[in-house]
Protein backbone atom coordinates (compact mmCIF):
# COMPACT_ATOMS: atom_id res chain seq x y z
CA UNK A 1 0.00 0.00 0.00
CA UNK A 2 1.45 3.58 -0.94
CA UNK A 3 2.30 5.69 2.60
CA UNK A 4 3.17 9.21 2.02
CA UNK A 5 5.32 11.03 4.45
CA UNK A 6 7.86 13.95 4.58
CA UNK A 7 6.31 14.64 1.52
CA UNK A 8 7.12 11.40 -0.12
CA UNK A 9 5.40 8.43 -1.30
CA UNK A 10 6.65 4.95 -0.06
CA UNK A 11 5.85 1.49 -0.96
CA UNK A 12 4.80 -0.67 2.22
CA UNK A 13 3.52 -4.02 3.16
CA UNK A 14 2.34 -4.88 6.67
CA UNK A 15 2.82 -8.56 7.67
CA UNK A 16 1.42 -10.39 11.37
CA UNK A 17 -1.47 -9.38 13.35
CA UNK A 18 0.34 -9.52 17.06
CA UNK A 19 3.91 -8.89 18.50
CA UNK A 20 6.34 -6.33 18.73
CA UNK A 21 7.08 -3.79 15.81
CA UNK A 22 9.36 -4.38 13.13
CA UNK A 23 10.91 -2.66 10.04
CA UNK A 24 12.59 -4.39 7.68
CA UNK A 25 14.90 -2.51 5.39
CA UNK A 26 16.34 -3.58 2.34
CA UNK A 27 19.80 -3.16 0.58
CA UNK A 28 20.62 -0.08 -2.35
CA UNK A 29 19.87 -0.69 -6.02
CA UNK A 30 19.08 -3.95 -6.70
CA UNK A 31 16.70 -4.61 -3.27
CA UNK A 32 13.73 -3.97 -2.63
CA UNK A 33 10.41 -5.33 0.05
CA UNK A 34 10.61 -8.84 -1.66
CA UNK A 35 14.06 -9.01 -0.27
CA UNK A 36 12.40 -10.32 3.07
CA UNK A 37 8.82 -11.17 1.77
CA UNK A 38 9.06 -14.49 0.46
CA UNK A 39 11.48 -16.80 3.01
CA UNK A 40 11.70 -14.43 6.24
CA UNK A 41 8.71 -12.65 6.64
CA UNK A 42 6.68 -15.77 6.75
CA UNK A 43 8.94 -16.78 9.92
CA UNK A 44 8.26 -13.44 11.89
CA UNK A 45 4.63 -12.77 10.80
CA UNK A 46 3.28 -15.11 13.35
CA UNK A 47 5.05 -13.30 16.63
CA UNK A 48 5.77 -9.37 15.41
CA UNK A 49 3.77 -6.67 13.40
CA UNK A 50 6.23 -6.85 10.27
CA UNK A 51 6.50 -3.45 8.39
CA UNK A 52 8.17 -4.14 4.86
CA UNK A 53 8.93 -0.75 2.72
CA UNK A 54 10.43 0.12 0.12
CA UNK A 55 13.43 2.82 0.34
CA UNK A 56 12.87 6.53 -1.63
CA UNK A 57 13.36 5.43 -5.18
CA UNK A 58 13.69 2.13 -5.14
CA UNK A 59 10.72 -1.02 -5.42
CA UNK A 60 7.59 0.56 -5.78
CA UNK A 61 8.11 3.87 -4.10
CA UNK A 62 8.22 7.45 -5.72
CA UNK A 63 11.34 7.74 -7.07
CA UNK A 64 13.45 11.52 -6.55
CA UNK A 65 17.00 12.43 -6.91
CA UNK A 66 17.62 13.58 -3.94
CA UNK A 67 17.64 12.21 -0.45
CA UNK A 68 18.90 8.96 -0.42
CA UNK A 69 21.85 10.08 2.27
CA UNK A 70 22.12 7.65 5.43
CA UNK A 71 20.84 9.98 7.48
CA UNK A 72 17.90 11.04 5.16
CA UNK A 73 16.70 7.65 4.71
CA UNK A 74 16.61 7.39 8.49
CA UNK A 75 14.61 9.95 8.69
CA UNK A 76 12.32 8.25 6.20
CA UNK A 77 12.12 4.68 8.36
CA UNK A 78 10.70 6.85 11.65
CA UNK A 79 8.50 9.04 10.12
CA UNK A 80 7.60 5.43 8.04
CA UNK A 81 7.79 4.16 11.37
CA UNK A 82 5.30 6.65 13.28
CA UNK A 83 2.75 6.29 10.86
CA UNK A 84 2.29 2.98 10.66
CA UNK A 85 3.26 2.16 15.10
CA UNK A 86 2.48 5.94 16.26
CA UNK A 87 4.04 5.78 19.50
CA UNK A 88 5.81 2.86 19.79
CA UNK A 89 9.42 1.74 19.90
CA UNK A 90 10.45 -0.67 17.03
CA UNK A 91 13.32 -3.54 16.14
CA UNK A 92 15.12 -2.40 13.02
CA UNK A 93 16.29 -5.45 10.72
CA UNK A 94 18.19 -4.27 7.45
CA UNK A 95 19.98 -5.97 4.82
CA UNK A 96 23.23 -4.39 2.69
CA UNK A 97 22.82 -0.45 2.69
CA UNK A 98 19.49 -0.96 4.59
CA UNK A 99 21.66 -2.52 7.71
CA UNK A 100 24.09 0.73 7.40
CA UNK A 101 20.33 2.72 7.63
CA UNK A 102 19.10 0.70 10.65
CA UNK A 103 21.80 1.23 12.68
CA UNK A 104 21.69 4.83 11.74
CA UNK A 105 17.96 4.85 12.82
CA UNK A 106 18.89 3.62 16.10
CA UNK A 107 21.70 5.65 17.26
CA UNK A 108 19.03 8.73 15.86
CA UNK A 109 16.11 7.86 17.88
CA UNK A 110 17.20 5.15 20.64
CA UNK A 111 14.98 5.41 23.08
CA UNK A 112 12.60 4.25 20.20
CA UNK A 113 14.68 1.15 19.19
CA UNK A 114 14.11 -2.09 20.58
CA UNK A 115 16.66 -3.84 18.60
CA UNK A 116 18.59 -3.82 15.54
CA UNK A 117 19.45 -6.39 13.28
CA UNK A 118 21.83 -5.75 10.27
CA UNK A 119 22.63 -8.44 7.90
CA UNK A 120 25.25 -8.15 5.65
CA UNK A 121 26.49 -4.35 6.48
CA UNK A 122 28.73 -3.44 3.96
CA UNK A 123 30.94 -1.23 6.57
CA UNK A 124 34.66 -0.26 6.62
CA UNK A 125 36.73 -2.30 6.19
CA UNK A 126 34.85 -3.51 3.32
CA UNK A 127 36.32 -2.83 0.01
CA UNK A 128 33.94 0.04 -0.94
CA UNK A 129 35.34 -0.57 -4.31
CA UNK A 130 33.56 -3.95 -4.54
CA UNK A 131 30.15 -2.84 -4.49
CA UNK A 132 31.50 0.13 -6.97
CA UNK A 133 32.58 -2.77 -9.22
CA UNK A 134 28.90 -4.83 -8.69
CA UNK A 135 26.72 -1.97 -9.01
CA UNK A 136 28.85 -0.69 -12.45
CA UNK A 137 28.72 -3.59 -14.44
CA UNK A 138 26.66 -4.05 -17.76
CA UNK A 139 23.01 -4.29 -15.96
CA UNK A 140 22.53 -8.05 -17.69
CA UNK A 141 25.71 -8.99 -15.73
CA UNK A 142 24.81 -7.33 -12.67
CA UNK A 143 21.43 -9.51 -13.23
CA UNK A 144 23.20 -12.73 -13.89
CA UNK A 145 25.14 -12.07 -10.79
CA UNK A 146 21.92 -11.69 -8.68
CA UNK A 147 20.49 -14.89 -6.75
CA UNK A 148 17.76 -15.87 -8.82
CA UNK A 149 18.49 -13.06 -11.51
CA UNK A 150 18.07 -15.59 -14.17
CA UNK A 151 14.64 -15.88 -13.38
CA UNK A 152 14.22 -12.17 -14.45
CA UNK A 153 13.57 -13.51 -18.15
CA UNK A 154 14.50 -11.65 -20.85
CA UNK A 155 12.02 -8.61 -21.39
CA UNK A 156 9.68 -6.13 -19.68
CA UNK A 157 11.40 -6.73 -16.24
CA UNK A 158 14.60 -7.11 -17.75
CA UNK A 159 13.81 -3.56 -19.51
CA UNK A 160 12.96 -2.38 -15.94
CA UNK A 161 15.57 -3.42 -14.23
CA UNK A 162 18.19 -2.05 -16.74
CA UNK A 163 16.28 1.09 -16.48
CA UNK A 164 16.12 1.12 -12.50
CA UNK A 165 20.06 0.72 -12.09
CA UNK A 166 20.81 3.64 -14.83
CA UNK A 167 17.96 5.71 -13.06
CA UNK A 168 19.69 5.54 -9.72
CA UNK A 169 23.32 5.45 -10.26
CA UNK A 170 23.41 8.48 -13.13
CA UNK A 171 19.73 10.56 -11.86
CA UNK A 172 20.44 10.51 -7.87
CA UNK A 173 22.35 10.91 -5.56
CA UNK A 174 22.54 7.30 -4.20
CA UNK A 175 26.15 6.81 -5.74
CA UNK A 176 27.91 9.91 -3.48
CA UNK A 177 24.95 8.80 -0.27
CA UNK A 178 27.13 5.17 -0.72
CA UNK A 179 29.89 6.19 -1.33
CA UNK A 180 30.07 8.52 1.83
CA UNK A 181 27.68 6.32 3.93
CA UNK A 182 29.84 3.14 3.66
CA UNK A 183 33.02 4.87 4.52
CA UNK A 184 32.42 6.10 7.39
CA UNK A 185 34.13 4.50 10.39
CA UNK A 186 31.32 4.95 12.93
CA UNK A 187 28.27 3.57 10.42
CA UNK A 188 28.64 0.46 12.76
CA UNK A 189 28.60 2.15 16.47
CA UNK A 190 25.06 1.96 18.66
CA UNK A 191 24.54 2.46 22.17
CA UNK A 192 25.24 -0.56 24.34
CA UNK A 193 21.39 -0.38 25.78
CA UNK A 194 20.11 -1.23 22.04
CA UNK A 195 20.42 -5.12 21.45
CA UNK A 196 22.37 -5.94 18.20
CA UNK A 197 22.50 -9.20 16.12
CA UNK A 198 25.12 -8.81 12.78
CA UNK A 199 24.66 -11.49 10.72
CA UNK A 200 27.05 -12.51 7.54
CA UNK A 201 28.00 -15.00 5.31
CA UNK A 202 31.00 -16.65 5.19
CA UNK A 203 31.94 -16.38 1.38
CA UNK A 204 31.11 -12.39 1.30
CA UNK A 205 33.63 -9.80 1.08
CA UNK A 206 30.95 -8.07 3.76
CA UNK A 207 32.44 -10.54 6.47
CA UNK A 208 35.73 -8.35 7.48
CA UNK A 209 32.91 -5.49 8.68
CA UNK A 210 31.69 -8.23 12.11
CA UNK A 211 35.20 -6.21 13.91
CA UNK A 212 33.18 -2.86 13.19
CA UNK A 213 30.21 -3.68 15.23
CA UNK A 214 30.28 -2.48 19.13
CA UNK A 215 30.96 -5.35 21.38
CA UNK A 216 27.88 -6.09 22.43
CA UNK A 217 27.03 -7.31 18.96
CA UNK A 218 26.09 -10.99 18.66
CA UNK A 219 27.84 -12.10 15.69
CA UNK A 220 26.37 -15.09 13.60
CA UNK A 221 27.99 -16.76 9.89
CA UNK A 222 25.71 -18.09 8.00
CA UNK A 223 27.06 -20.17 5.42
CA UNK A 224 26.57 -17.89 2.11
CA UNK A 225 27.06 -14.19 0.06
CA UNK A 226 25.82 -10.99 0.28
CA UNK A 227 22.70 -11.73 -0.89
CA UNK A 228 21.64 -13.97 2.37
CA UNK A 229 17.83 -13.06 3.09
CA UNK A 230 17.30 -14.51 -0.12
CA UNK A 231 20.11 -17.67 -0.32
CA UNK A 232 19.71 -18.60 3.20
CA UNK A 233 16.24 -17.36 3.96
CA UNK A 234 15.21 -20.11 5.96
CA UNK A 235 18.61 -19.91 8.27
CA UNK A 236 18.43 -16.06 8.26
CA UNK A 237 14.50 -16.37 9.44
CA UNK A 238 15.36 -18.41 12.08
CA UNK A 239 17.74 -16.12 14.06
CA UNK A 240 16.18 -13.25 13.39
CA UNK A 241 13.06 -15.32 15.47
CA UNK A 242 15.64 -16.37 17.96
CA UNK A 243 16.84 -12.77 18.02
CA UNK A 244 14.10 -11.03 18.19
CA UNK A 245 12.54 -13.21 20.83
CA UNK A 246 14.75 -12.69 23.41
CA UNK A 247 12.98 -11.26 26.64
CA UNK A 248 14.59 -7.62 26.61
CA UNK A 249 15.08 -6.07 29.80
CA UNK B 1 -23.41 -11.06 -4.42
CA UNK B 2 -20.67 -9.83 -6.29
CA UNK B 3 -22.00 -9.06 -10.16
CA UNK B 4 -18.03 -9.39 -11.19
CA UNK B 5 -17.03 -12.93 -11.73
CA UNK B 6 -13.50 -12.97 -9.87
CA UNK B 7 -12.08 -13.96 -13.11
CA UNK B 8 -13.40 -10.58 -14.29
CA UNK B 9 -12.14 -8.54 -11.66
CA UNK B 10 -8.77 -10.51 -12.01
CA UNK B 11 -8.83 -9.29 -15.05
CA UNK B 12 -9.49 -5.68 -14.28
CA UNK B 13 -7.11 -5.70 -11.56
CA UNK B 14 -4.16 -6.67 -13.61
CA UNK B 15 -5.23 -3.93 -15.97
CA UNK B 16 -5.31 -1.63 -13.26
CA UNK B 17 -1.76 -2.81 -11.54
CA UNK B 18 0.28 -2.86 -14.68
CA UNK B 19 -0.88 0.40 -15.73
CA UNK B 20 0.74 1.69 -19.34
CA UNK B 21 2.85 -1.06 -19.19
CA UNK B 22 -0.12 -2.88 -20.12
CA UNK B 23 -1.41 -3.20 -23.83
CA UNK B 24 -5.18 -2.23 -23.67
CA UNK B 25 -5.79 -5.16 -26.61
CA UNK B 26 -3.73 -8.36 -25.09
CA UNK B 27 -5.99 -10.98 -23.92
CA UNK B 28 -6.21 -12.25 -20.64
CA UNK B 29 -7.18 -16.20 -20.42
CA UNK B 30 -7.43 -18.34 -17.36
CA UNK B 31 -3.94 -19.66 -19.29
CA UNK B 32 -2.34 -16.72 -18.77
CA UNK B 33 0.69 -16.89 -16.83
CA UNK B 34 1.93 -13.98 -14.85
CA UNK B 35 5.51 -14.31 -15.51
CA UNK B 36 5.88 -15.43 -18.90
CA UNK B 37 3.27 -13.31 -20.85
CA UNK B 38 2.39 -10.65 -18.35
CA UNK B 39 5.65 -10.38 -17.36
CA UNK B 40 4.64 -9.29 -14.28
CA UNK B 41 7.43 -8.42 -11.41
CA UNK B 42 7.75 -9.76 -7.64
CA UNK B 43 6.98 -6.99 -6.42
CA UNK B 44 3.61 -5.89 -8.55
CA UNK B 45 2.37 -9.50 -7.73
CA UNK B 46 2.29 -7.98 -3.94
CA UNK B 47 0.30 -4.78 -5.32
CA UNK B 48 -1.80 -6.90 -7.03
CA UNK B 49 -2.42 -8.78 -3.69
CA UNK B 50 -3.28 -6.11 -2.10
CA UNK B 51 -5.43 -4.66 -4.28
CA UNK B 52 -7.53 -8.03 -4.07
CA UNK B 53 -8.14 -7.86 -0.44
CA UNK B 54 -8.84 -4.56 -1.03
CA UNK B 55 -11.54 -5.87 -3.09
CA UNK B 56 -12.55 -8.81 -1.35
CA UNK B 57 -11.51 -8.37 1.94
CA UNK B 58 -9.12 -9.95 4.59
CA UNK B 59 -10.19 -13.46 3.64
CA UNK B 60 -8.38 -13.35 0.17
CA UNK B 61 -5.03 -12.98 1.24
CA UNK B 62 -3.26 -13.43 -1.75
CA UNK B 63 -0.03 -11.72 -0.38
CA UNK B 64 0.93 -14.27 2.87
CA UNK B 65 -0.25 -17.40 0.31
CA UNK B 66 2.90 -15.61 -2.41
CA UNK B 67 5.55 -15.01 0.66
CA UNK B 68 5.30 -18.82 1.65
CA UNK B 69 6.18 -19.78 -2.31
CA UNK B 70 9.62 -19.45 -4.18
CA UNK B 71 10.61 -17.69 -6.93
CA UNK B 72 10.18 -20.55 -9.03
CA UNK B 73 6.65 -20.76 -8.24
CA UNK B 74 5.98 -17.16 -8.80
CA UNK B 75 7.37 -17.94 -11.92
CA UNK B 76 4.32 -20.81 -12.76
CA UNK B 77 1.76 -18.67 -11.91
CA UNK B 78 -1.49 -18.59 -14.28
CA UNK B 79 -4.22 -16.62 -13.79
CA UNK B 80 -6.34 -19.10 -13.15
CA UNK B 81 -4.16 -20.12 -10.23
CA UNK B 82 -5.02 -17.06 -8.96
CA UNK B 83 -9.14 -17.19 -9.88
CA UNK B 84 -9.02 -20.34 -8.19
CA UNK B 85 -7.31 -19.09 -4.39
CA UNK B 86 -10.14 -16.35 -4.89
CA UNK B 87 -12.91 -18.54 -5.26
CA UNK B 88 -11.65 -21.19 -2.61
CA UNK B 89 -11.26 -18.07 -0.13
CA UNK B 90 -14.63 -16.89 -0.30
CA UNK B 91 -16.00 -20.31 -0.72
CA UNK B 92 -17.68 -20.10 -3.76
CA UNK B 93 -15.53 -22.86 -5.59
CA UNK B 94 -17.01 -26.13 -6.73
Amino acid sequence: MDLTVRGHRFNVHRAGVAGPPVVMLHGAVVGNLMTWLCGVAPALSGSHRLLLLDARSHGLSQRCAQGHDVAEQARDVWAIAEAVFPGEAVALVGHSFGAVVALAAGRAEPQRTLAVAAVEPPLPPTDPGALERFLRQDPEQLRASLPAGGLLGAGRRVRRFAEHVRFLLEDTDLPLALERGLADPDAGALPVGIPLLGMFGDASPCLVAAGSLPPHAKIVVLPGGHFLPVEQAGAVAAELVRFLGEPRG
Amino acid sequence: MREETSFATVQRIIRQVLGDAFGAGVEITLETSFWRDLEIESIELVTLGEALQLEYGEAVDFVTWLSGQDLTAMTELKVGDLVRFIDEAVGQGG
